[in-house]
């Protein structure tokens, strides 16, 4: 069977254990533990990485990782980075700078988003609209960072897996333009 | 993060008590269950912050082995490195869960470290 790993990352409580419960088929494995952050509204935090599994229909498997999300624990963003196939950043639009959060994350990650692909996922849009998904891309851009990036309710099963679903499309789109090189 | 000011001051007191009665020991360091320093020396080059965010993921993915392998809580980790061990035990308080972290050369006795630094725990956990 054909797997590959695939990484989730991005704030503290942009939703990254809750995208790869929506989405694995297994019970997902996480190491959520007290919060102790006054200034995060959240009662648990992921402190060492989060695992789900996905089969797809042509029958691979992706297997899903998650790292936490604080800068404190970019150890583990380099452990969790290797051997993977690509990369799912899930911004929290209602944080006081997301374009901050957004590079701390592209530059925590640039290795990979530069061999690999990615995609991005803006979540509370709906309460939160400033930065739009086009102030996003543009900032991006800017960095010269090239991918897709779309509003996201992580709860809903159907949109993480359309993040999948592009971050493959870029995978796909790349290893087609690998052979004609 | 606010810590109680009587936790403080016993977790203070763990880590005085482990570097002065254990022999070896090069750092002691007393944080919080989501990687944040409570308290902490060191007498090597160990960095309390950095030390206290990876005994944080590593006593978490030591439960979830623990867990997965159908043998329980996970009360400690222990690694064996080139020039020395790293013990991590697990304080369990009722208001803030916290890792004792114990860096010790080849010189000490491991059983003596493990000891004491669950004795630690268990002062903390009661704190």
């Amino acid at each position: 069977m054909i797997e590959h790993k695939i990484l989730f990352s991005g704030t503290m409580g942009a939703g990254k254990t809750t995208a790869i419960a929506a989405v694995s088929e297994i019970g997902p494995l996480s190491t959520d533990v007290r919060n102790t952050d006054a200034s995060v509204a959240k009662a648990t935090t992921t402190v060492g990485l989060d695992y789900g599994e996905l089969t797809l229909d042509n029958g691979e498997r992706l297997r899903l990782y998650g790292t936490p999300g604080q800068s404190r624990f970019a150890f583990m963003w380099d452990i969790l980075a290797r051997g993977a196939l690509g990369l799912v950043i899930l911004i929290d639009n209602s944080r006081p700078d997301p374009l901050a959060d957004l590079d701390v994350y592209l530059d925590g990650f640039a290795d990979l988003i530069g061999r690999s692909a990615c995609v991005v996922g803006i979540g509370r849009t709906e309460t939160h609209a400033s930065p739009d998904i086009d102030a996003h891309g543009r900032h991006m851009a800017a960095r010269g960072v090239v991918c897709p990036v779309l509003p996201v309710d992580v709860r809903e099963r159907a949109q993480v897996l359309q993040l999948l679903d592009l971050l493959l499309l870029q995978l796909e789109s790349r290893s087609l333009s690998d052979l004609r090189a | 993060m606010n810590i109680p000011p009587h936790i403080h001051a016993v977790a203070q007191a763990a880590v005085d008590s482990l570097m002065r009665e254990v022999k070896g020991v090069r750092a002691v360091v007393v944080s919080t269950e989501d990687g944040f320093e409570v308290t902490g020396r060191i007498e090597n080059t160990a960095k309390v912050a950095q030390l206290s965010a990876v005994a944080s993921s590593l006593a978490a993915l030591g439960s979830l082995s623990g867990e997965e392998s159908n043998l329980g809580a996970c009360t400690s980790v222990t690694v064996e490195a080139a020039h020395g061990h790293v013990v991590m035990v697990q304080a369990r308080h009722r208001e803030v869960d916290l890792i004792v972290s114990v860096v010790a050369g080849r010189d000490a006795v491991i059983g003596q470290v493990l000891y004491f630094a669950k004795q630690a725990a268990r002062t903390l956990a009661q704190a």
